[in-house]
């Protein structure tokens, strides 16, 4: 076999090696709620038979190996020969973070050798322990209550290593993937539907080009099916953007997944145990979120787990259920894909943060903040009034940089903590950033778009309904309403001098902070539907801008982003 | 230089059977011109040579930012060279002026030169890199000299330097 | 006489009729006048006569009018008043006619004004009274009358009809009644039976309410008819009573019956009918009995009659009319007497009129034809005198003539030299014109060739366009050359990108830079290329410039060349069309001369002919002269009586007429002749004779002379 041939193969393999880990993954942690249930052990096992042997015939031999161990544990499973107790699950949840490693090894270098040697001991223990299975099966149950304690040593060892790892091993997991996005090339798996209606939206585009270059050999006689094939042949490209757009969409069922084992782990580990309910599984996100989320929700997660829920006894007073609730809910709403995060722990104590902002020298004493504020604060860098560091968290590093990921998405993150009752994370994401309808404007010569639901309406006044309340602040009356009028040059930094036609003057309204404010700008030359473009790295940093338009002519406008300009306008005003 | 030296040349490379050396001591760099004196790029991290192109302004940018384009559905940012490197702007000539895309690890840039001249293949030890320069560039930009025939010199220019992020930071809005 | 003093003839002849005619008139007038006397005394008498017999008439009437009266007093009938009325109505007319014919009598007016008054007091103080009291009386109702009235038996009538409206109306209840009681009969229902007997009844009521009208009515007829005879009002009493009676019940029955209709109709009719009977009948007996009652008789007729009063009235009338009848005769007598002494006056006046008129009328004739003969006479001389004046004339007339045809002839001839040397002239003219047509022909010619010339100038400056256009041409190219420069600049680019995708290929890439270095080297060489075409193109444009420039100098001066020689044979032409315009002015008037020739030559011709027609004429005048002298002639001899006698004046006329016969066929053409003027002095004219014994001895020269002339010619 050529070189190239076999790269492909065991690409291709530790691709589909991935996905099917996620999903044992999965399913040892159902297994873990459901013991007796013999349909996922049945699953699990096909799913690593299948590992095995391909991993094998593609040479990857070690990988092999571990797998073919894990299927013996799972046989004896099957068999009913030993019982899915904690010990066993953990060590299926090893076997398979081992395996996931050595996949993401593999991939960057086919040779790979990954040291196997604390799993396959653990599995080797229980494979040898069956026989006392029944020995320890009672204790084993109460294990499930406190594992911490039932632990061995070693096993605490290999716990907090293991949670060493964990979060490394999860910002491997993520960091390899992170550089995938940027050298390697990502998969995603794909519903047939949408792959069909590409290839029809597709096809019915070719039989209108075709139609479209025969009548363009006649212009003039075929004027109007020309007019009118255009329109179908942009109707249909309509189409392709949204399928194509579509097949970046996965459900948000994966993130869940993933954030599922980090749950797991962490409850664990810090013997508290949640329930997990999620909803909005089906919500499809862009699969680009999905990667760089699911830190940002590990994190908020762990945070919750750590700080946010009580300990058991603490639970028990406050008449809680003894199993604190993690709730996760996706949901679209007005071009957002939103996502809460919600525990019923004890909230967030916003003195605590008062006190330690002012230890920290942040806040101004003479002022009065309103809890959203206090509350805002966890998100500055190196805050945190956790008592103690805990590997899980407290550092303090986490916060500020899962609102500075949300931000990257141009998205924002929201808090809402009631003291006793918990507390709410909403993660929010504006949808399908590539194609939106936007309304393009000409500011100081040079043109934007900003997209049309950021926009509540474009309004057309005469300077007579302006009025100068100081040098700064203007204000437009219309009937019964004030609206602030904003230089908006100024709001987005131009140099320039705005072009001013006295007779007839234009501002789009816009609502922040639930207030309208009126953005003036040169003149409103319409609507276009836009698809963006990325701008690159080094203007990253621009205010304002989340991207680049190609407008009709050929030319670029810049996309601008209200939710960032926020303080701008605000200073501008 | 002409078709046939060129041709010359490959044959002769071609007989070399270490091809990992040629690349290392044989680099081929895109000579440009500002402003009277020729510089180079290495041409690895050349991706296009285009003309004129309408450039949309972008604010909150330092004054070398030009803009922003659109190349073939890519959006790209444009820098004035001239102006980068401490010179003075000019006017667009048609079929003269040239924007060069670059392309590093990091960044695609744009950058707009007088005009492009050619390719030069140059080899290692032909590129003095201590030579003293009476010119107002930033040093750090430079990575060598070499000497054209008809006795000009070419500076190379580093474009992870050039095009690095700290060099082209947005300013930002508090200032 | 002399003709001075005469009044014109017919004044004369007029005057002296009129004479004649005046004496007849006053003779007829006299006649007429007694005949008119003649008759009104006739009429006279015989007004007299019918004054007479209308008196007598008059007298009749009133004779009448007493008989009528006595008459009718006595028989008391109106028919006997006729001849009374008649007899006043003829009286009045009578006496009217008799004052209007004796009016020129007043005093017989005045009588027949008394006659009038008597009578007319007879009338009113007599007649009258009597004949109104005999009216009265004849008027007067009777109880025959009355007895007539009843006899009429129209009472009757109206009783019969009334009382079987109610015998109808009784048998009708009747008959209700009947079947009333038969429903009682029949019924068993009590209420039937109950209500049947208030009907039965009420049916009885009904007819017995009947009777008792139909009583009330033979009441009122009762009282009438004892009032008829007594003539008493008590007796009217049972009349009225009953005739209330009868209306209230009437009514009172109608309300009852009122469920019946045509029971109560019937009821109306009988009571409208016994009104009627009441109104017609009953009314009427009533009035006439009460009139009976204070009536005249004709005792109270007779004690009138007696008083004679008529008899006076009478006796005075009757002696004023035979007064007045006296009186007409004896007028009568005297107007006969008038009439008769009338009759002889015009009778004598008569005679002695004619006798003197026809005296004069006799000698005013006399004299008026004999003054009438001589004027004549004198007329006729002077006639002949003229004639013969007017011979001479006309002989002048043809002499004259003959002069003027001979100078037409002249003129004839000198107008046919002035024509021919004309003739010379305009072919001297002519040939001017053609020599001045072949010069312009020739400088025609030149002109030809000169314009022939400017267009082979013309061609050479269009090559000079056209060589403009291969310079447009030409520039053409360097514009495509810019486009060229264009495309080797992007060639440029592309070549440098060619290098750069050949760099990345890496390896792979090695052939594909040298491909891109040929293109690199293929866009210098193309741009080397353009611009060595550029520089072509400059060139080729400045030297084609050149060119042009010369070419469009040596145009310049070639035209210039052909300009001057233009204006030149230009001149030329102009002087050349002078000359031909100022030949046809010539021609023109050569032509102008020849008409006037023309017209001198159809002038002569005319005068020829007048003369010719002047000459005729002379002829036909000379003609008439002499017939106007034998007219002359005729006319003494009529009023002379002397036909054909004077020998002396008939011989010379005579002789005139054959002379002028021969001259007169002949026609001659005008010749010039120079002895006209002799001609002329040897005109003669023949002697005209007196007619009788005039003093016309001056005319005897004039008649020789002119027949000299006409032997001549």
């Amino acid at each position: 076999m050529a070189s190239y041939d076999t790269d492909e193969l065991k690409e291709t393999f530790l691709i589909e090696c991935e996905e099917s880990l996620d999903r044992t993954e999965c399913f040892f942690m159902d297994l873990e709620s459901n013991p007796t249930d013999r349909n996922i052990i049945n699953q699990i096992f096909r799913l690593a038979h299948s590992i095995k042997g391909s991993a094998k015939s593609v040479g990857f031999d070690q990988l092999g190996e571990l797998t073919h161990a894990l299927e013996e544990l799972l046989v004896l499973l099957q068999n009913g020969q030993i019982q899915p107790n904690q010990y066993v699950v953990d060590t299926l949840l090893s076997s398979n973070d081992l395996l996931r490693m050595m996949t993401s090894n593999l991939r960057e270098d086919y040779e790979h050798k990954t040291d196997t040697s604390v799993v396959s001991k653990r599995i080797k223990t229980i494979m040898d322990g069956f026989c006392e299975s029944e020995v320890n099966s009672s204790s084993n149950d109460s294990i499930s209550d406190n594992g911490l304690t039932l632990f061995s040593e070693t096993e605490t060892d290999l716990i907090s290593k293991r949670t060493d790892h964990e979060p490394s091993k999860l910002r491997e997991n993520q960091r390899p993937m992170d550089r995938q996005s940027e050298d390697k090339d990502e998969f995603i798996r794909l519903s047939l539907k949408k792959i069909e209606s590409l290839i029809d939206n597709l096809g019915e585009q070719v039989i209108l080009q075709s139609s479209l270059e025969e009548a363009a050999k006649n212009p003039i006689l075929n004027e109007d099916l020309i007019s009118k094939t255009i329109s179908q042949l942009g109707k249909i490209t309509l189409d392709l953007q949204k399928s194509a757009m579509a097949l970046r969409m996965v459900p948000v069922q994966s993130l869940y997944q993933k954030t599922r084992r980090i749950i797991r782990d962490t409850s664990r580990s810090l013997g508290k145990p949640v329930e997990i309910m999620t909803k909005g599984e089906e919500t499809e996100i862009d699969k680009v979120f999905v990667d760089e989320l699911s830190s940002v929700v590990s994190h908020i997660i762990r945070n919750a787990i750590d700080h946010g829920i009580e300990n058991q006894e603490e639970r028990l007073e406050a008449r809680k259920p003894e199993r604190a609730k993690i709730k996760l809910n996706a949901y679209q709403s007005f071009g957002y894909f939103l996502l809460e995060i919600a525990d019923d722990g004890r909230g967030i104590d916003t003195k605590k943060i008062y006190q330690k902002a002012m230890s920290k020298g942040l806040l101004d004493d003479q002022k009065s903040y309103s809890d959203e504020e206090l509350i805002n604060l966890i998100f500055t860098s190196g805050f945190s009034t956790a008592q103690s560091v805990t590997d899980v968290s407290g550092r303090g590093v986490g916060m500020d940089a899962v609102l500075s990921k949300v931000k990257s998405l141009k998205g924002d993150i929201k808090v809402i903590s009631k003291p006793g009752i918990g507390t709410t994370f909403t993660i929010r994401l504006p949808l399908s950033i590539a194609i939106f309808n936007g309304i393009v404007f000409t500011l100081c010569g040079d043109r934007f778009v900003l997209p049309s639901t950021d926009i509540h309406e474009v309004y057309w006044f005469s300077e007579k309904q302006i009025s100068r309340i100081n040098e700064n602040k203007s204000i437009i009356t219309r009937g019964d309403e004030v609206i602030e009028l904003v230089d908006f040059e100024k709001s987005l930094g131009i140099k320039k001098r705005p072009f001013n036609d006295s007779k007839r003057m234009v501002s789009l309204i816009v609502e922040i902070n639930r207030k309208k404010m009126g953005l003036k700008v040169d003149d409103i030359i319409g609507q276009v539907r836009v698809v963006q473009k990325r701008l690159g790295h080094e203007l990253k940093e621009l205010r304002g801008v989340s991207g680049g338009a190609i407008l009709g002519d050929g030319e670029v406008a810049l996309v601008l982003n209200l939710s960032s300009l926020q303080d701008d306008i605000k200073n501008a005003a | 230089m002409n078709a046939r030296s060129l041709t010359e040349e490959i044959e002769s490379h071609k007989s070399d059977n270490q091809p990992s050396q040629l690349s290392k001591s044989y680099k081929k760099y895109l000579i440009f011109t500002l402003d009277q004196l020729q510089y180079g790029f290495p041409l690895s991290k050349i991706k296009e040579v285009i003309g004129y192109n309408k450039i949309t302004e972008v604010p909150q940018v330092p004054s070398f930012f030009k803009g922003i384009i659109n190349l073939r559905g890519r959006i790209i940012s444009i820098v004035d060279l001239r102006v980068k490197l401490g010179q003075k702007a000019r006017e667009w000539e048609p079929k003269k002026t040239c924007i060069i895309i670059t392309e590093t690890d990091d960044l695609t840039i744009g950058a707009i030169v007088d005009t492009v001249d050619e390719v030069m293949g140059v080899n290692e030890n032909e590129i003095c890199d201590k030579l003293e320069l009476s010119t107002n560039i930033d040093r750090s930009f430079i990575t060598g000299v070499t000497n054209t025939g008809d006795d000009s010199v070419v500076l190379f220019l580093s474009l992870e330097k050039l095009f690095s992020r700290d060099e082209l930071k947005i300013l930002s809005s508090k200032n | 006489m002399s003709y001075k003093k005469n009044k014109s003839l017919k004044t004369k002849v007029l005057s002296g009729s009129f004479l004649t005619m005046i004496f007849l008139l006053g003779l007829g007038i006299t006649a007429i006048l007694a005949l008119r006397s003649i008759s009104n005394t006739n009429e006279w008498v015989n007004h007299t006569h019918e004054a007479i017999g209308q008196a007598i008439r008059v007298k009749e009437d009133a004779m009448n009018m007493e008989t009528g009266m006595r008459g009718f007093l006595l028989s008391g009938k109106e028919s006997f008043l006729e001849p009374y009325n008649q007899g006043l109505s003829d009286f009045s007319k009578a006496i009217k006619t008799l004052q209007s014919k004796v009016s020129d009598n007043p005093g017989q007016v005045e009588k027949m004004g008394e006659v009038e008054k008597i009578i007319k007091e007879w009338v009113s103080n007599v007649t009258e009274p009597a004949i109104e009291l005999r009216r009265k009386i004849g008027d007067a109702p009777t109880m025959n009358d009355v007895a007539l009235l009843v006899g009429k038996k129209e009472g009757k009538k109206y009783f019969d009809k009334f009382r079987s409206q109610i015998g109808r109306f009784i048998e009708v209840e009747e008959v209700l009644l009947r079947q009333r009681e038969a429903e009682m009969q029949t019924s068993s229902d009590l209420d039937t039976i109950r209500k049947n007997a208030k009907w039965v009844i009420h049916t009885h009521n009904v007819i017995a309410e009947a009777r008792g009208i139909l009583n009330s009515a033979i009441d009122m007829e009762t009282g009438l008819r004892g009032y008829l005879l007594a003539g008493q009002e008590e007796f009217l009493e049972p009349y009225r009573s009953g005739k209330n009676r009868f209306d209230t019940n009437l009514n009172k029955l109608q309300e009852t019956v009122s469920d019946n209709p045509p029971q109560v109709r019937l009821l109306s009719q009988a009571q409208d009918t016994l009104s009627e009977w009441d109104s017609n009948v009953a009314n009427k007996m009533i009035s006439l009995r009460r009139s009976i009652g204070d009536a005249p008789t004709m005792d109270n007729m007779a004690d009138l009659v007696a008083e004679a009063r008529g008899k006076t009235y009478f006796d005075q009338f009757r002696t004023l009319i035979d007064e007045f009848i006296a009186a007409e005769e004896k007028l009568m007598t005297i107007r006969q007497s008038d009439a008769e002494t009338t009759r002889m006056v015009s009778v004598w006046t008569i005679v002695v009129g004619i006798l003197v008129s026809v005296c004069i009328s006799l000698l005013y004739s006399l004299r008026l034809s004999s003054n009438l003969t001589g004027h004549i006479h004198k007329f006729l001389h002077d006639i002949r005198k003229n004639a013969e004046k007017l011979d001479d004339a006309s002989h002048d007339l043809s002499e004259n003539s003959r002069e003027l045809s001979g100078y037409a002839a002249e003129q004839a001839s000198s107008i046919e030299e002035t024509s021919s040397s004309m003739e010379e002239v305009s072919g001297i003219v002519r040939n001017n014109a053609q020599l001045a047509k072949e010069s312009s022909e020739q400088s025609y010619n030149v002109n030809r060739q000169m314009a022939e010339l400017s267009e082979a100038m013309s061609k050479i400056s269009d090559s000079n366009e056209q060589s403009d256009g291969l310079v447009d041409i030409i520039n053409e190219i360097g514009a495509k050359t810019e486009v060229i420069d264009e495309i080797v600049f992007q060639t440029k680019l592309l070549s440098f990108n060619a290098s750069v995708e050949a760099e990345r290929a890496g390896e792979h890439g090695r052939g594909f830079a040298v491909v891109a270095q040929e293109v690199g080297n293929l866009a210098q060489m193309s741009g080397k290329a353009a611009m060595e075409i550029a520089g072509i193109v400059q060139n080729s444009t400045s030297k084609a410039g050149q060119i042009i420039k010369e070419n469009s100098n040596r145009v310049t001066e070639g035209t210039r060349i052909v300009r001057d020689i233009l204006t030149q044979s230009e001149t030329v032409a102009q002087s050349s069309s002078k000359i031909s315009e100022a030949s046809n002015e010539q021609s023109r008037g050569i032509s102008q001369i020849g008409i006037a020739i023309e017209n001198i030559n159809s002038a002569t011709q005319k005068t020829a002919s007048i003369a010719e027609d002047a000459a005729s004429s002379s002829m036909t005048l000379n003609q008439q002269s002499s017939n106007l002298i034998r007219y002359v002639n005729e006319m003494h001899g009529y009023i002379s009586g002397r036909v054909g006698s004077s020998s002396e004046q008939d011989e010379h006329l005579f002789r005139t007429e054959n002379s002028e016969v021969t001259y007169l066929d002949e026609r001659r053409r005008p010749q010039p002749t120079p002895s006209r003027m002799q001609a002329r002095s040897e005109t003669k004219h023949p002697p005209l004779r007196k007619a009788t014994g005039t003093d016309d001895l001056s005319y005897h020269q004039e008649e020789g002379d002119e027949d000299k002339v006409w032997k001549e010619l």
